[in-house]
C-alpha cells in the first residue's frame, strides 16, 4: 500500500515504513540509543531527501525514547538527578557545538570533520567497549568470581560539588556528568545525531553507572536533544514530515517496548557486547563509504530550499 | 524569460511565415492533484493539425516543469576519503523536462531551431550561475552540468526516452507524459511546435500546475508558513505516541 509522503515529497509502501520503525525502536528500547544513526540512513535508502530523513528521524526518537523511558521508569532504572545533569550540560554544548558547526561549515571543512569523527568514535568506543564486555563474559563463563567494586576511586573524587545518585549507586561531583553532557552535545551538534551511541558507553565507564540504569537515564536524556533537534529543523529548514513520522512511530514504540522487555532480562555484559558489536557494524559501514570510490560522484541541493 | 520571449517571438513572426496551418492543442487535466494516494500520473497532450499546402508536419511536443537554482556537488578524494570538496552552481534548471516527438529530432529539422528554443535533452543546458552573473565561461563547469542530466535522468524527472507523438487519422495528434511521484511541485508548461519540412510552421502553449490537496497540502502549507508552531505540533505528536504506547503496553 502506497501512501505519499507531504514533505519528503515522495510516494512509499505503508509496511516498509512500519518495518523501518519497528526494527529502530526495538534497538532503541533494548539499548538507551536514539537510533537516529539507524533511521537516518535507512530513510535516505528508500530516497527521502537528506535533510528530511535528518529531521524527521529526529521525531521518530523522540517518540522511540518516550516510549523507552516511560518503560523503563516504571522498572524503576531511570536515574532522574542523574538524566537532569546531563541534559544540562548537553543542552549548553549543543549550542556551541551549532556555533562549531557553522564556523567549519564556513571554512568548508565540516564533511572531512563529521566522516572522521564518526569513524574515529565509533571505532574507538565500539572496539574498546567490546574487549571489555566480552572479557567480563568470558570471566564470567570460565566461573572466575567477578570483582564486586563498584568502581575505582582516583582523583575525580576529589572534585567539589558532590551530589548524591542514588539508582547510580554513586557519590560523585555534579561537575563529571555536566562535563560528560557539555562533551556529548559538542559532539551531537556536529554529527548530527542524539548521542546515545557515546552517551551509554560514557556514562558505563567514565561515570562508573550500573549498566541496567545507564539504559533508561541515557533515553531521559536524548528526549530533550531529540526534541530540540526536531523542533530546530522544523523551524529553520521546513524538514520534518509529520505523516512520515507518524507511520515510523506506530512501529517504533512498539519495537522500543520489545526492547526494553528484552533489555531487562539481558545481562550487563551481554547488552554491552551487543551494543559494541552494532556500534562497530555502524563504524565500519561509514568507513566503507569513505574509504570505496562511490559509484555516483555528484549530487544536487536546491539552492534557497530544500531539495 | 529568454525562453517565454523567444516563444513568443515565434508566435508573432510564424504568422507571416506559414498563414495558412492550423494547431490547436489542449491537455487532459489543468492541474494534477497530488493526493495521499498519489504514485505518479499521466497526461495528455492532444490537438488537432490542419495542414495547408505541401510538405512533411512533424510535431514535437515539451513538458517543462518550474525553473530551479540547484547547486552540483562533487566527491573527491582528500587524504584517502571521499567528501564532498567543490561545487557548481545552475540556474534556469527546469525541475522536470520530457519531450515527445513524430520522429526523432535529427531526422526533423536543423538543430539551430531545437537549439534556440531548447527542445530536447541535448538543447537544455543549465546555465552557470557565474556565467550568468557576466564571468567568463568555466570549462572546469562542465561535468557538473552533464551530472545534473544524468541524476535527474534516474530520478526519472528527465525522460530519456523519447515519448511518441502518434497522429490519429490526419489531423487529431495525442502524445501521453509520465509523471513520478516524486514530481516537484508549481507550474508547468507544455509547448506544442509544428514543422513542416523541417521550418517552424506554427506554435502553441498550455500551463499545467501540480499541486498537492487535501491532508498533503494541509501539512505542507503548515510546515512552510507557521514552522516554528509546525515543529512544537511535531513534538508533541512525538511525545503522545511514545506515552500512548508506554499505556497500552502496560495494560496488554
Amino acid at each position: 500500500m502506497q501512501i505519499y509522503l507531504p514533505i519528503a515529497e515522495l510516494s512509499v509502501d505503508v509496511f516498509m515504513l512500519l518495518g523501518i520503525g519497528g526494527a529502530v525502536g526495538f534497538l532503541s528500547g533494548l539499548f538507551g540509543v536514539g537510533g537516529g544513526f539507524l533511521i537516518t540512513p535507512l530513510l535516505i535508502f528508500i530516497g527521502v531527501p537528506a535533510p528530511v530523513a535528518v529531521g524527521t528521524g529526529a521525531q521518530q526518537v523522540v517518540a522511540a525514547s518516550v516510549s523507552g523511558f516511560i518503560a523503563h521508569w516504571r522498572r524503576g532504572t531511570v536515574d532522574i538527578p542523574m538524566g537532569l545533569v546531563l541534559t544540562a550540560g548537553g543542552l549548553v554544548g549543543s549550542g556551541l557545538g551549532s556555533w562549531a558547526f557553522a564556523a567549519l561549515r564556513k571554512a568548508g571543512t565540516v564533511d572531512v570533520v563529521v566522516a572522521i569523527s564518526y569513524v574515529v568514535f565509533l571505532g574507538t568506543i565500539g572496539g574498546l567497549m567490546f574487549v571489555e564486555s566480552a572479557s567480563a563474559l568470558w570471566k564470567q563463563r570460565r566461573g572466575t568470581p567477578r570483582r564486586r567494586k563498584l568502581h575505582q576511586h582516583n582523583w575525580v573524587h576529589g572534585l567539589p560539588f558532590k551530589m548524591r545518585f542514588r539508582k547510580s549507586r554513586l557519590y560523585i561531583s555534579a561537575l563529571m556528568p555536566l562535563t560528560v553532557g557539555f562533551a556529548i552535545g559538542i559532539l551531537s551538534a556536529i554529527m548530527g545525531v542524539g548521542g546515545g551511541f557515546i552517551l551509554v558507553p560514557a556514562m558505563i565507564y567514565l561515570l562508573g553507572m550500573p549498566t541496567r540504569a545507564v539504559i533508561g537515564t541515557s533515553l531521559f536524556q536524548v528526549i530533550f536533544v531529540t526534541a530540540s533537534v526536531t523542533f530546530l529543523q522544523a523551524w529553520a529548514n521546513q524538514s520534518v514530515d509529520i505523516i512520515l513520522a507518524m507511520l515510523l512511530l506506530v512501529g517504533s514504540v512498539i519495537g522500543a517496548q520489545f526492547g526494553t522487555r528484552v533489555s531487562v532480562r539481558l545481562k550487563g555484559e551481554q547488552l554491552r557486547v551487543l551494543l559494541s558489536l552494532l556500534v562497530l557494524a555502524v563504524g565500519l559501514r561509514l568507513a566503507v563509504d569513505l574509504l570505496i570510490e562511490p559509484a555516483e560522484l555528484y549530487s544536487l541541493t536546491l539552492i534557497g530550499g530544500r531539495p | 524569460m529568454r525562453r517565454a520571449l523567444a516563444l513568443a517571438l515565434a508566435l508573432l513572426v510564424l504568422p507571416a511565415i506559414a498563414r495558412a496551418d492550423s494547431l490547436t492543442a489542449d491537455l487532459s487535466h489543468r492541474l494534477i492533484a497530488i493526493t495521499s494516494s498519489f504514485t505518479g500520473s499521466s497526461i495528455l497532450v492532444f490537438g488537432a493539425v490542419v495542414p495547408d499546402g505541401p510538405g512533411r508536419r512533424d510535431l514535437v511536443v515539451v513538458l517543462r516543469g518550474p525553473d530551479q537554482s540547484i547547486r552540483v556537488r562533487r566527491k573527491e578524494r582528500v587524504f584517502g576519503i571521499w567528501v564532498n570538496a567543490s561545487d557548481h552552481p545552475f540556474v534556469g534548471v527546469p525541475a522536470y523536462y520530457a519531450v515527445a516527438s513524430t520522429r526523432p529530432l535529427s531526422e526533423i529539422g536543423a538543430e539551430s531551431h531545437f537549439t534556440r528554443h531548447q527542445i530536447g535533452l541535448d538543447a537544455l543546458r543549465p546555465i552557470d550561475r557565474e556565467l550568468a552573473k557576466g564571468a567568463a565561461p568555466n570549462p572546469a563547469a562542465t561535468p557538473f552540468r552533464d551530472a545534473i542530466r544524468r541524476l535527474k535522468e534516474s530520478d526519472g524527472l528527465y525522460n530519456p526516452i523519447r515519448v511518441p507523438v502518434t497522429f490519429i487519422g490526419p489531423n487529431l495528434f495525442r502524445a501521453e507524459f509520465q509523471f513520478p511521484s516524486n514530481v516537484p511541485v508549481g507550474s508547468y508548461k507544455a509547448e506544442i511546435y509544428l514543422f513542416n519540412d523541417g521550418e517552424l510552421a506554427g506554435a502553441n502553449a498550455s500551463a499545467l500546475f501540480v499541486d498537492k490537496t487535501g491532508l498533503e497540502r494541509w501539512v505542507y502549507k503548515a510546515a512552510r508558513n507557521y514552522p516554528a508552531l509546525y515543529g512544537i505540533v511535531a513534538v508533541v505528536i512525538a511525545v503522545a505516541f511514545g506515552w500512548g504506547a508506554a499505556i497500552i503496553f502496560r495494560r496488554a
